[in-house]
Parts: C-alpha cells; structure tokens; sequence
C-alpha cells in the first residue's frame, strides 16, 4: 500500500511494478472471495467450460470426427468435472438455495463422457485453468481453476489499472476505470469462463493501448503499458472467437481518443513496432486456431435448451432492430444480475450504478468541445451496433441469445473512454469535493458488499418470503467455504482497502476516514489545486489544448461548462 | 465417496420423440439420486445407435427395438454380450390439421393415404364430406406438410396405412414413399410454425406438438373413429403386444381397443458395460426411467404414455440384469 501511495506521491516517475503487484493481490482477492462464495458451477456456461479444461489439459484440443453432437462436444474427463452439469438444481431458481446440489468428491475420478458447448473454443485459457486437475480431485480441484483463473483475470485488471495510472492526466480515467469495475465485473471473475478474461484483456489492451498514445514522444517511459497491450492482445486473439471483435472495438475507440497525427507518430516508433511485432505470432496463432476450428466439427448444433430456439425463416433486419431496442435492457445485467440470470442486485446497488452510469454517458453532452469526445461518441455507437450486429448473425442459428455480460468489455471501454475525455479537466480537490467523494466511495463500499452477500443469502437460504435476512443467521442451508459471514467481512475489508488505495491515490494521500489514520495530519491539505499538483509532478508534456485554458491550465468541469466550451 | 453412492452423468443421443421423455426421467432421476445428470441430445435414431455403437454415449433411443443380430453386434462401451432395447414410453402420433372454422375431423386411413398422396386436394371432397357428415367443410385447398425422412412420426403412420390395406410402399420405416407431398427438410416445431401460418395446411405431428395448437383428426381404427387423447392412447397401449427377450422388450399399440397411433421409445442400452461404474449408473438410471414417478413426468410434461404393466416389469428385469453377467 505504502508503495503504491509512495509511487504516485514521491516520485517524478510512477513505480509500476509495485502498484500491479498491489492490484493484482487486490482483484485476485475479490474475485478469489466471488470464487468462494458463489456455489460451483453457480456461475453462467461454467459446467461447459470446466469440462472443456478438464479435456484439454488432458490432451482433448482439438474437436475429433464423431464426438460433435447436437449439445455439445463429447470428452473424456474424470467423473467428477463430467457430472458438474448435476449440480445446477439452483439454477434459474432463486428461491432454491444451494444446499440441493450434491457433494463433489474426490475420489469420483473414474473416465466418462463430458458434454460441453465450449468444444471448439482457443485452448489457451483452458490450458492454463484447467491445471488444477492433473494435481487435484473434486471440489477443491473445481475451486483450484477458479482461482487461478481468477489470479488470470485479476493479473489483466491491475495491468490495465497500472497502465491508465501511466496517463499524463490519469484521475478521471482511473476513477472511471475503477467504477466500471460493477459487482457484475467481480462476480465474473470468481468464476471458471473466459468472458471474465475478454472483460479483463480488453480493459488492458485499450488502457495500454491509450497510454502509448498519450505518451507518444516518451514510449520508453510506458513500457509496461506498450508490454500490457501486447499480452492483452496475444490473450483477446486466444480467448473466444468473439474477443478479436472487442480487441478491435478497442483500438479503434483508442485511436479515435487521440488526434490521428498522434496515432501516426506512435506506429512510427520503434518500441511501438518491436511491440506490435511481439504480440502479431501470438495473434496469427489465435487466427489460426480459428480456422481449424471453422474447418472442423460443429461446436454445437443448437442453442442451449431453454435459452432460444432459432429462428431459420426469421428476417434479419428485425432481429437487428429488436437488438436496438433493447441496448438500455442489458445495463442491469452490467450491473449485476447474477447466477445463471436469476440473481438481480439489490434495488440500491443498481438504482446507484444506474445514476453512475448515466452520469458516465451524460457528462460527455455538458462537456466542451464535442470533438474532444471522438473517442466516446464512437464507443458508444459501437454499444448500440455492435451488439445488434453480432446477434443478428446469430439469430437464425441460435435465436436470441445475447446477454449483457458479453458486452461487458466494450461497456469497460466505453466508460474509461468518458474518463479519457474529462482528462483536460483539473480534478477536484477542495474540501467540499473531499468531503463528497467520501461519502460517494463509502457509498459503493456498501454497494459492492451489500451484492455481494445478497448473492451469497441467495445461494445460503434462497430469495423467497420465507427467507430473509434473519434466516440467513438462524438458519443457513447452505455454507461457502469458511462461511458467509466471515467471507462477506472479508469482502467489505478488501473493498475497502480499494477504496482508501484509490482515494488516497486521487487526493494525494488524504484518508478516506478523516482523522483515523496516524499519518492523516501529514497529508497535504485539500485544496483546489491538491491532486491537480501531485499531477502536474508528473508532466511530461505540455498541457493538451482544446478544452485547456487560455494560459495552458486544464480547467475544471465547472469553469468549462461555465465557459461553455 | 460412501460405498454405494450413485454419482455420475449419462449421455445419450437419439430420436426427437424422444427428448421430452428423456429429459422429464433425467428430471426424476436428478430428484431422486442426487449427483446424477443425463445430457440427451436429439439429434435422430440413425446418429444415436451411431454414437452408441462408437462408444460416444450410454445409451441411445429409437423408435424401434434393435434387430437381434444388430442388437449383438453392438460394442462401444458394451462387453461382448451386446446391447438391448428397453421400451420406456409411447408418444401419440397424430394428423395435425389447421382449417379455420374447424374443430372436429374424422378422417380413415384410404383418405388419409390419398391426402398425402395427392390424390384428394379440397377439404370439401366428397370423401372426407362422407366421414364428417355433420361438418361444414370449406372448399379449401389442402396443403401436406410432413417432416422429410427420417422422421419419428412416419414409422406409426407408415405402419397404420399399410395395415389398412392402402398401396402404400415406403423405402423405409421410418420414411414417405416418395409420392407423399409437401416433404419439407424441418425439424418438427418448425414445421408445426409452418403449419400454424397455413390455413387448410395437414401434417403429421407427434402428440406432444399438437396439444390444443392445432385440432387433431380422428382417426378410424377398425372401423370406429378414435381420438387423439391419453386416455384411448393408454387402452391401445395396454391391451398391445409385448414381447420380451434377453435383448429386447417391446411395446405394440392395439387399434381395436384405442388410439393406436404412436411411436414406441426404445431405449437402447448394453446388456454389461466394459466399465462397472457405468453399468451401475445406467441401472439407476434404467430404474428411474421405468419407475412410476419418472412415467408420470413424462407424461405430464411430453404427454408420453407408459409401455404396458407388462411391458414394464419385463424392462425391469432387464435393467437390473445390467452387467450381472446373465
């Protein structure tokens, strides 16, 4: 932590490595925590890919002739990951807690049949996640690939984090960045499915990515951002098909963020290159991987029973349509809807995310000039296209299948690239602004915890009027490793310190409790001009013009909505 | 794990009557041995005996008990004693017809046949008129849409026309002779969608399907007109033949006493697996299936009926035959 706060307060030059190490160990224990306190197989598609790994870390990569059914593909795993499919008799069902799914034992290790939908999938994620197994049996082999799917996960969000903290201006972007870290976004990655690592390898590659662009004259300062966008990239080609579509999203968002002068320079340097040479062998293999898996056997012959049914006849223009019309139904799912679809968050929880992100998508519209927000009004089109576009392609096969979470990493993108575009702005520092931000950060404290052990009362005595609060002391019937309640204190701690970490971070070392912490008198005092100082430490270059001041001093948001520009 | 603890998943592929079945004895069997799970996938009775005989399932359905010799033949993840047909339910087959202002039709196998054929193209020919006296029928167009074969439905069908003595010669079972209009390439929701949007359309639909979407033609079976309801389906079933055998326990429909259209579900599955973890899970499974809950799950939920007393205590005995060396 002291690292960290010594990084950005003490030195001309952020310390990268010590703030990922930190970041890491604090994502890795939040999704660890979702790990544990969320039922196996309690997660979206898990079953699918627990099998998949399971086969391919067992040599089962490629899709043989004879084994592509209408469900899915056939392997041949140990009993216990084959039987993961038994475990979904809260699935759906809110009301049934998790105490009906049977106990996955160590010893059920004898070879049968596994079905998943995720058969002809990139083996790279599985490959690494499904490792637990050839060390492990049982539950605690399931819980083993969680976690280092998870500690996967968590390694991309901290990249990501260090990298936007590398931005000439970072504030916004990484107060934005942390924002759209919704319950949604954790809950994932305590779960075995790469979605969770597209969401985390996307937020990397475009942070990275805007970065090496904010840093154009100075890449040699940014190398681990240009390394992030690298691995990110290598990662999103390996993942799912579907990544390289967010991968793209990305940059080209990213791109749109800056003047393309800019974007030209940057692919002119010789950092740049060696980067994009290093990360294209990663991408052809995906490319590659995609084509073996488009010229072999079908991944599935049809939707997941239950979710659609295809549509052969159906005009195409209608499902695009139908998918406009709904992008505003997904932002709960962004939020937090939890399960396998059956979990919504607590009203709280989405009535202030709700208010977040429509402050997120409205500020660009009080905010001038408007060309500063390229990069956001392009991102935002893409939240209404690109979905549409994607599902429409789908629909005919496999109806209507698309949800929220699979938007999840553009919905990352579209939110940082609000705080890319308040970056000309000074942030706040004034005791007011102090005072505010943190009731505001104790506020989604609360929120984060309060999703998170609503979850766990759903999975614990199950959300239905004879199961409330109460009943989750007096009588649980479902227990999460070491217990909800130690998990949910646990949760509160770690969202806590993320919290204090980011605040400090934002206002120069101010606590997030006033006065509870011993060095809190020597923190310098809140004024206007606090954080934008601890900035200005860090300058590198001139101040950008457009919405800056006519003396080359970013302005706040009030002065330039004053000023009208 | 304790001793005798049942735990594991079974797959199996097979015929689209099958699924509802299937999945309502999963259901039963999942509430009543808890750990377990069966992964069905519908993808027709040609492609499951396939992955049974490939060894890429437990079991596989069809909607015909196993010749002998094909039935020996088996290996996958059978021993050499081969595999078995277990009749475990009956889905009512019947003649779904869209015809607005229309609810009742009586239809007799040489008009059916003729329907089918082309040879009767109004709904208000003077043949159809003569076994609905009392309906009004519209002179409207007929219009035959059936599920191109292979098909389910085709087999009962196929079977109840040539009974009656109709020049009806399919090349197979479970296919049209070629002279059957309207073969279209659809699973079969997507041919009753068809049908829906076809005033004066026909097709042959399983029981499941038709329910109260469309009205379901009587049909006649030995001279009476009979209905297509659980009821008269259950009196043709229990007064049907039954057959049983080392390696097969089948089910007939009887006309005279009830509906008696329908396909028989045969479950196929081995008479002892190589793997003795997998001949205990499918005699659990086996069991459940022939289980009185698991039947009324099914017929609540797919509206398939029950094989005979007879023809489920002789699949009984089977099931817990399973790998005992017998």
């Amino acid at each position: 932590m002291s690292l960290f706060l010594r990084s950005v307060r003490g030195r001309s030059l952020p310390r990268p490595l010590p703030t990922f190490a930190l970041l890491t160990a604090i994502f890795f224990l939040l999704f660890g925590l979702w790990s544990l306190a969320t039922p196996l197989m309690g997660v979206p598609d898990e079953p699918a890919h627990a099998i998949k790994a399971a086969a391919v870390v067992r040599g089962q990569v490629l899709v043989e002739d004879g084994t592509s059914f209408g469900h899915g593909v056939h392997v041949r795993v140990p009993n216990y990951i084959a039987t993961l499919h038994a475990q979904s008799c809260y699935k759906f069902n809110r009301a049934q807690a998790a105490d009906c799914a049977a106990p996955i034992y160590t010893d059920d290790t004898f070879t049968n049949i596994g079905v998943t939908s995720a058969g002809s999938y990139n083996p790279m994620y599985y490959w690494i996640v499904g490792l637990p197994t050839l060390v492990m049996s049982g539950a605690p082999a399931i819980y083993g690939m969680r976690l280092v799917s998870a500690l996967f996960c968590a390694v991309f969000f901290a990249a990501g984090f260090t990298a936007l903290t590398e931005l000439r201006r970072p504030k916004y972007a990484v107060l934005v960045a942390a924002l759209a870290m919704t319950p949604m976004v954790l809950f994932l990655g305590g779960g075995i499915n790469p979605n969770s690592l597209e969401i985390a390898a996307t937020m990397a590659a475009f942070s990275g990515f805007v970065v090496v662009l904010d840093n154009r004259r100075g890449t040699k300062r940014v190398l681990p951002a240009l390394a992030t966008v690298a691995a990110a990239t290598v990662v999103l080609a390996n993942a799912r098909q579907i990544s390289l579509v967010w991968l793209l999203c990305a940059l080209i968002v990213g791109v749109c963020s800056f003047r393309l002068r800019r974007v030209m320079t940057v692919f002119s340097d010789r950092r740049v290159l060696t980067a994009v040479a290093l990360a294209v062998p990663g991408a052809l293999l995906g490319l590659l991987w995609m084509y073996i898996a488009a010229n072999g056997p079908a991944n599935v012959g049809v939707a997941p029973e239950g979710i659609a049914s295809p549509h052969p006849d159906a005009p195409l223009y209608r499902g695009f349509m139908i998918m406009l019309d709904q992008t505003y139904d997904f932002f709960p799912q962004y939020i937090g809807t939890m399960g396998w679809l059956d979990t919504p968050v607590p009203e709280l929880v989405a009535l202030v995310w709700g208010a977040l992100m429509i402050t997120g998508l409205v500020v660009p519209f009080c905010v001038r000039p408007l060309r500063n927000w390229t990069g956001y009004w392009v991102a935002l089109a893409m939240l209404y296209l690109v979905p549409a576009l994607l599902q429409t392609a789908l629909w005919r096969g496999m109806g209507f299948i698309w949800q929220g979470r699979y938007t999840l990493p553009l919905v990352v993108v579209l939110f940082i690239s609000v705080g890319l575009g308040l970056r000309k702005l000074r942030f706040p520092g004034g005791a007011l602004s102090l005072r505010i931000s943190r009731v505001f950060f104790w506020l989604v404290v609360a929120c984060h915890t309060l999703a998170f052990v609503y979850v766990l009362r759903r999975y614990v005595v199950g959300i239905s009027e004879i199961a409330n609060w109460q009943t989750l002391f007096s009588s649980p019937h479902w227990q999460p490793p070491l217990g909800w309640l130690p998990l949910t204190v646990l949760y509160l701690l770690v969202t806590a310190v993320g919290a204090l970490l980011l605040f400090r971070y934002l206002y120069a070392g101010s606590p997030l409790v006033k006065g509870s912490l011993s060095h809190a008198g020597k923190s310098r005092p809140s004024s206007g001009t606090v954080a934008d100082d601890t900035e200005g430490s860090n300058r590198r270059e001139p101040a950008p013009s457009g919405a800056a001041s006519a003396t080359g001093q970013p302005m706040s948001a009030g002065e330039s909505l004053r000023q009208g520009k | 794990m304790p001793s005798g603890t049942i735990e594991g998943a079974l797959t199996g592929i097979g015929s689209n009557a099958g699924q509802g079945a299937v999945s309502a004895w999963g259901l039963a069997w999942g509430s009543s041995v808890k750990g377990t799970y069966v992964s069905y996938s519908p993808d027709g009775s040609a492609a499951g005996l396939k992955a049974f005989q490939d060894g890429q399932s437990q079991f596989a359905v069809g909607s015909a008990p196993l010749p002998e010799t094909e039935a020996s033949a088996v290996r996958g993840m059978c021993s050499s004693k081969g595999a078995m047909s277990i009749a475990a339910g009956v889905l009512p087959v019947g003649v779904a017809v869209k015809l607005k202002g229309v609810n009742d039709l009586v239809l007799d196998a040489k008009t059916l046949a003729q329907i089918l054929q082309g040879g009767i193209t109004r709904w208000n020919d003077p043949k159809i008129a003569a076994l609905n006296p009392e309906t009004t029928l519209p002179d409207a167009a007929i219009t035959v849409l059936v599920q191109e074969g292979p098909a389910d439905t085709a087999r009962p069908v196929n079977s109840y026309l040539k009974d009656a003595g109709t020049d009806w010669n399919p090349p197979a079972q479970d296919r049209w002779p070629g002279s059957v209009k309207g073969q279209v390439q659809s699973p079969p929701l997507d041919l009753a969608n068809k049908l829906d949007d076809t005033n004066g359309g026909l097709s042959i639909l399983d029981g499941s399907i038709i329910g109260n979407r469309f009205v379901a033609a009587q049909l006649v079976f030995d001279g009476k007109p009979q209905r297509l309801q659980a009821s008269s389906v259950v009196d043709a079933v229990s007064t049907g033949n039954v057959t049983a055998s080392s390696n097969a326990v089948t089910q007939a429909l009887d006309g005279r006493s009830g509906y008696g259209l329908g396909t028989v579900i045969y479950m196929y599955v081995c008479r002892e697996y190589t793997d003795d973890h997998m001949g205990r899970l499918v005699r659990s499974f086996g069991e459940t299936v022939l289980s009185e809950e698991a039947q009324k799950n099914a017929n609540a939920f797919a509206f398939v009926m029950s094989p005979s007393k007879k023809a489920v205590n002789e699949g009984r005995a089977l099931v817990n035959a399973i790998g005992d060396g017998q």
